[in-house]
């Protein structure tokens, strides 16, 4: 879902590098000084999967591939603020050496495909755990929606961008992706269960 | 923990290689509805250095993820 240059209007994407900009500051606020060591190098290792994961295109039918997201992923594990740092990392160093979404893009791509999984979703997983008391089917409803909302806000700035008209990307965007965003949960879930069996005390980690 | 670390860089640098060719989401509705040409090109490149590219792409958001993380570390 990386949008690349050239998409987007000017007065959008300068907006969303506002937005996100505005919101990275937030998290970093909130997060400095307040990091435990052992969260650091999980950190990492989530970046680096993530990263890699998203490499993994996988066909959805209709000619159409899919990649996990992770957003919802690293919240789960770090907390909203913290894996909004680890996928603020991942954009930036694809944009910058992969070419994949582009540098004006950045700043909307941060958002769509980052932000709201990490804070967004997170809240919608925490409030689904709260409900269902299963925490992986929780984490797996909110990588669903995170996908979905994250296609929608998409197909929102290319509509105002007058680069393709709101009432027929919508529908295309979401329908797409509320298939794609099946991947993101099985992906979701899967990775959550390993580390429930190989690791459950990452599951306990201090969330911020 | 280096588990996760040498898989991801398996994931980037091998299974990439065979990862679908097709378009994703936004490139298929792209596609479709016809502004898939306003976007500025991606280059191809040939396959040994997509392969070193997704591995050195691992290793530097590794990087770069734990040096935020140490930035931010509780004193």
């Amino acid at each position: 879902m990386h949008i690349p240059d050239g998409f987007l209007s000017t007065q959008v994407w300068a907006a969303m590098w506002v937005v996100s900009s505005l919101v990275i500051l937030y998290a970093l606020s909130k997060v400095k000084g307040k990091l435990k060591e052992k969260t650091v190098p999980l950190m990492g290792m989530l970046a680096a999967f993530i990263f890699a994961a998203q490499m993994l295109n996988v066909p959805i039918g209709a000619g159409t591939s899919g990649h996990l997201l992770g957003g919802v992923l690293a919240a789960v594990l770090l907390g909203p603020f913290v894996a909004s740092i680890v996928m603020v990392a991942v954009f930036v160093v694809q944009a910058i050496f992969f070419q994949d979404g582009g540098i004006t893009a950045l700043g909307a791509n941060i958002f769509n495909m980052g932000l709201i999984g990490t804070i967004f979703g997170y809240y919608v997983f925490r409030a689904a755990e709260r409900i269902t008391k299963n925490t992986f089917a929780s984490a797996a409803f909110a990588a669903w929606l995170a996908v979905v909302l994250a296609a929608c806000a998409t197909a929102i700035e290319l509509a105002y961008s007058g680069t393709a008209a709101l009432e027929i990307v919508l529908p295309a965007m979401a329908v797409v992706h509320a298939v794609i965003g099946v991947v993101e949960a099985g992906l979701t879930l899967a990775v959550l269960a390993y580390i429930g069996k190989a690791r459950p005390d990452l599951l306990q980690l201090p969330k911020i | 923990m280096a588990a996760v670390l040498l898989f991801s860089l398996f994931m980037a640098g091998v299974l990439a290689l065979f990862a679908s060719p097709l378009p994703d989401g936004l490139e298929r509705v792209a596609m479709d509805q016809g502004f898939a040409g306003n976007a500025s090109g991606k280059e191809q490149f040939p396959i040994i250095l997509e392969s070193l590219a997704g591995i050195a792409g691992t290793l530097i958001v590794f990087c770069v993820a734990v040096a935020a993380g140490k930035a931010l570390e509780k004193r």
